[in-house]
């Protein structure tokens, strides 16, 4: 009779507060929220080549590669302005789905690509299908192409990223590969440097390897 | 029969209790959704980088697809929780009975086996072991840290021989502390209530370079007298004063160092009957207890799925009390080295020594023969992770080696299947042998009693390692984001277990093996992110014991006493709730059945936390625990005379700088 009541109590726990009105946010919507946050600052501080003649009715567009549930973070961005043009959002969905397609190398890639080159900015989630693994693919593709490559895992900035997240004491930091930058005729302003947790420079002849 | 039905009543009474805690908990969250949603993208960079990432991430995520009945204790739990020390904060542990002896006494274990001498289990703080190897049983009264310093606590029930050793055969108890860089700053606890009369703590953090941490540490608390049933004090109260340090050094991306060392010293009362026919003894005494460690550990990382660790430290534990004195020296060093053997294999090694020797004083109650002994233990394990098939079904083999002095070569292998067939599934089952092998009190103790005639125990030197097969299976889910469900079944077959034989030679008994049995049962969890603000976790446990003992066995008393050591039913509720920004509201409810060895009547605990924070790194709590009822007793007596545990009200203030 004892075992039986408790048994109940414990089923019917569900019962006693009402079904929630939000649904909670996992950790990983949070960190990615904090670091759409952390793109959005980048872009204030970050001169592109192509903003000498700016074309104020063209937004800036944001690609985000990963699964919609993450990169969905973003999406309060459109509402955004930056050096007074609209910010745009452009979804490339999961990276492993992107990475077939490249080895096929088919049309529909070359379209992608194209719209890969005109994104500004491209966040590189690395929390679902692409876990830990650095997108060396994807950086390769778009090497001196001029868009800013955001990624979250360690490894990035060395094969060639721009700006890397890492979490330290549970606080998102990021750093800055200095000659991927340059290479990539980005203008890194100080006031965002200074705030790096590392900077990383490539070996010259690293450079000259690849 | 009144006691249960009171018991019932106050359970469902403090069920209504959270009830409206629920209620109110919606209404607030409504309030703070409107007015307190952050938004990052009014935030400036150097704004962003001090918003804190609530950490679930990779660590939870191995949690979840851990194949065994695991339960993890976080920092937020702990600091929620009010408890003051390791041992009451492991009540929370679903599965986990905790029965307070006295203000510094506790009978802990899983599964089955309580008592002040519960033997079954491994407790280690931060890779270092704490059981005595006197009796293989843990001095709960200085096992101790700084509470605020706990990264988390690891609970696995069942046994985990392989990866960790001897005397894990009922549960493993990991205590990990936070790393230096994580304790940065300074920061001052302090309070007294009733019960906890008094007790702070201090710790700062700092740099020593450019890539090490450190952090100093100190801790005092007075605690009081419990009481006895007819409400007399009991001469028990306790304090202990402990200090320590820990350094981490980053030397590289893949090397990295830790020295840490902990010195103790306090006093825990101890009251003590003898009873026989004719003769009614007892004394009061203090345990004085003294200890201090260090340990160092050099980890390096070769790539993600490849590291190694070297481990070294030692140990010095002294305990005098009227009844025992022993001091003991323990060294130990502990290799491990995991890597990618072929495409599909995850392998983890390790070698392992350890070396201790104690010096025990001869009572007039307790002798040791001999008095002085040096032990050694080598041992070696290997495990193999074999993906079956990518991210769905793994098996995990492996067997750890060990030899003793006491029963020379031990195997402990293991068999563990896991499937995950998606992110919010996790289902495993598994087969594990583990051994308690033999201590110095089962071997060399004799125990005497001052009555008429002369009585003794005796420890025998032939005695076998306990045994146990252990098949148990499992399953973890997320029905949704903020919910998780986590159920264990066991099933458990033990051999060999100790009993006390008479002695042909009169007036005396002496251990033997021929005690055997069968155990099963469950622990289920569950957590709730209710909303916002509002979080609710929950455990229930039930245990079945079965025990026999060899035809030719003398001792007719031992099997039923043993199964009935331990409770059938064990269940608690936990809600934790942000009443606004600034406020925090805890309550746990525990329900633990009756053990009817010790003729304890089930109990029902709660306990309640108020805790605001007044600044943004100060917070003042004011706690309440086991407001149902003036005092209750939890354990029986054995050995040392149980007491009653008291309502109590503490006040806790926290400042971090």
């Amino acid at each position: 009779m004892k075992i039986k009541l408790h048994i109940l109590m414990f089923l019917m726990l569900p019962l006693f507060a009402a079904p929630p009105a939000v649904r909670a946010e996992s950790a990983s919507e949070r960190e990615h929220k904090i670091k759409a946050a952390f793109v959005y600052n980048f872009i204030k501080f970050i001169d592109w080549p192509q903003e000498k003649t700016p074309d104020k009715n063209k937004p800036i567009t944001i690609g985000v590669v990963g699964s919609d549930t993450f990169v969905k973070a973003f999406d309060p961005v459109k509402n955004k302005q930056v050096k007074g043009r609209r910010l745009a959002i452009k979804r490339f969905g999961d990276w492993d789905k992107l990475k077939e397609s490249q080895k096929k190398n088919d049309s529909a890639w070359k379209e992608k690509l194209e719209a890969l080159k005109k994104c500004r900015v491209l966040f590189i989630c690395s929390c679902e299908s692409g876990k830990n693994k650095v997108p060396v693919e994807i950086i390769k593709a778009l090497k001196g192409s001029g868009v800013l490559l955001v990624g979250e895992v360690p490894g990035f900035l060395e094969k060639g990223g721009v700006i890397n997240f890492v979490t330290e004491n549970k606080k998102v930091r990021f750093e800055v590969n200095s000659t991927s930058a340059k290479r990539n005729k980005l203008k890194i302003r100080s006031q965002l440097l200074k705030l790096a947790k590392r900077i990383y420079k490539e070996e010259p002849s690293e450079d000259a390897k690849n | 029969m009144t006691t249960e039905k009171s018991s019932v009543f106050k359970f469902g009474f403090t069920l209504i209790l959270l009830i409206l805690c629920g209620v109110c908990a919606r209404a607030f969250a409504e309030e703070a959704r409107s007015g307190g949603e952050e938004d990052f993208f009014d935030m400036s960079i150097e704004e962003l980088m001090d918003v804190e990432v609530i950490t679930v991430s990779r660590s939870e995520d191995a949690l979840f697809r851990t194949p065994a009945a695991i339960t993890v204790l976080t920092s937020e739990d702990i600091r929620r929780s009010g408890h003051q020390s390791i041992p009451e904060l492991l009540r929370m542990v679903p599965g986990v009975h905790v029965a307070r002896i006295d203000s510094n006494k506790w009978a802990i274990t899983a599964r089955g086996f309580n008592g002040l001498y519960a033997e079954k289990l491994l407790v280690l703080i931060d890779g270092r072991t704490v059981y005595t190897p006197l009796y293989s049983g843990v001095y709960w009264d200085v096992q101790d840290v700084m509470l605020e310093d706990i990264e988390r606590i690891e609970v696995v029930k069942g046994p985990g021989g392989t990866l960790w050793g001897a005397n894990a055969v009922n549960g493993i108890i990991n205590i990990i502390t936070r790393k230096a860089a994580d304790t940065q700053g300074t920061l001052v606890s302090g309070g007294m209530g009733t019960e906890e009369k008094g007790f702070s703590s201090f710790r700062h953090g700092g740099k020593l370079g450019e890539n090490a941490y450190y952090r100093v540490y100190a801790k005092y608390f007075n605690r009081d007298e419990a009481i006895y049933s007819d409400r007399s004090p009991a001469a028990d109260s306790t304090d202990a004063l402990r200090e320590g340090f820990r350094i981490d050094w980053d030397k590289s991306e893949r090397d990295h160092f830790t020295l840490q060392g902990d010195f103790y010293k306090g006093h825990s009362g101890l009251r003590t009957r003898m009873t026989s026919p004719g003769v009614n003894y007892q004394t009061d005494d203090n345990s004085d207890v003294r200890g201090w460690n260090i340990l160092t550990r050099w980890t390096r990382k070769y790539s993600d799925t490849s590291d190694m660790s070297l481990q070294f430290y030692y140990d010095r534990t002294e305990r005098y009390a009227v009844n025992l004195g022993e001091s003991r020296d323990t060294f130990d060093i502990d290799f491990q080295h995991r890597f990618q053997l072929l495409d599909g294999h995850n392998l983890i090694w390790g070698l392992g020594y350890r070396h201790t020797g104690d010096n025990t004083d001869n009572t007039y109650t307790v002798a040791f023969n001999p008095s002085n002994r040096n032990e050694e233990l080598f041992s070696g394990f290997v495990q193999d992770e074999i993906t079956i098939v990518d991210d769905l079904l793994k098996l995990i083999v492996g067997t750890k080696v060990e030899k003793n002095d006491y029963t020379g070569y031990e195997f402990q292998p293991s068999a563990r299947l896991l499937w995950t067939p998606d992110e919010r599934n996790t289902l495993w089952a598994s087969f594990t042998r583990a051994v308690s092998t033999p201590s110095r009190a089962y071997t060399h103790m004799t125990n005497k009693f001052n009555s008429i005639p002369p009585m003794q125990f005796i420890g025998s030197s032939n005695l076998k390692s306990q045994e146990v097969k252990s098949y148990e299976v499992g399953y973890r889910v997320k029905p949704k984001d903020n919910l998780f469900f986590d159920f264990s079944l066991f099933y458990n077959e033990y051999d060999h277990l100790y009993a006390q034989e008479n002695n042909p030679t009169a007036f005396s008994t002496i251990f033997d093996n021929k005690m055997y049995g069968e155990t099963y049962g469950t622990e289920i969890a569950a957590h709730w992110q209710v909303n916002e603000s509002w979080k609710l976790a929950g455990g229930y446990s039930f245990l079945k014991m079965q025990m026999h003992t060899e035809n030719s066995s003398t001792n007719t008393t031992i099997a039923s006493r043993t199964e009935r050591e331990s409770p059938c039913n064990m269940f608690h509720l936990n809600s934790q709730l942000n009443l606004q920004d600034n406020l925090e509201f805890n309550t746990t409810l525990y329900y633990v059945d009756s053990v009817p060895h010790w003729d304890t009547p089930s109990y029902t605990r709660l306990d309640m936390g108020l805790t605001w924070h007044i600044r943004k790194n100060m917070d003042f709590s004011i706690i309440g625990q086991n407001l149902l009822d003036r005092s209750h007793p939890e354990s029986g007596e054995d050995g040392v005379i149980a007491t009653e545990i008291q309502r109590a009200v503490l006040a806790r203030v926290t400042w971090e700088f």
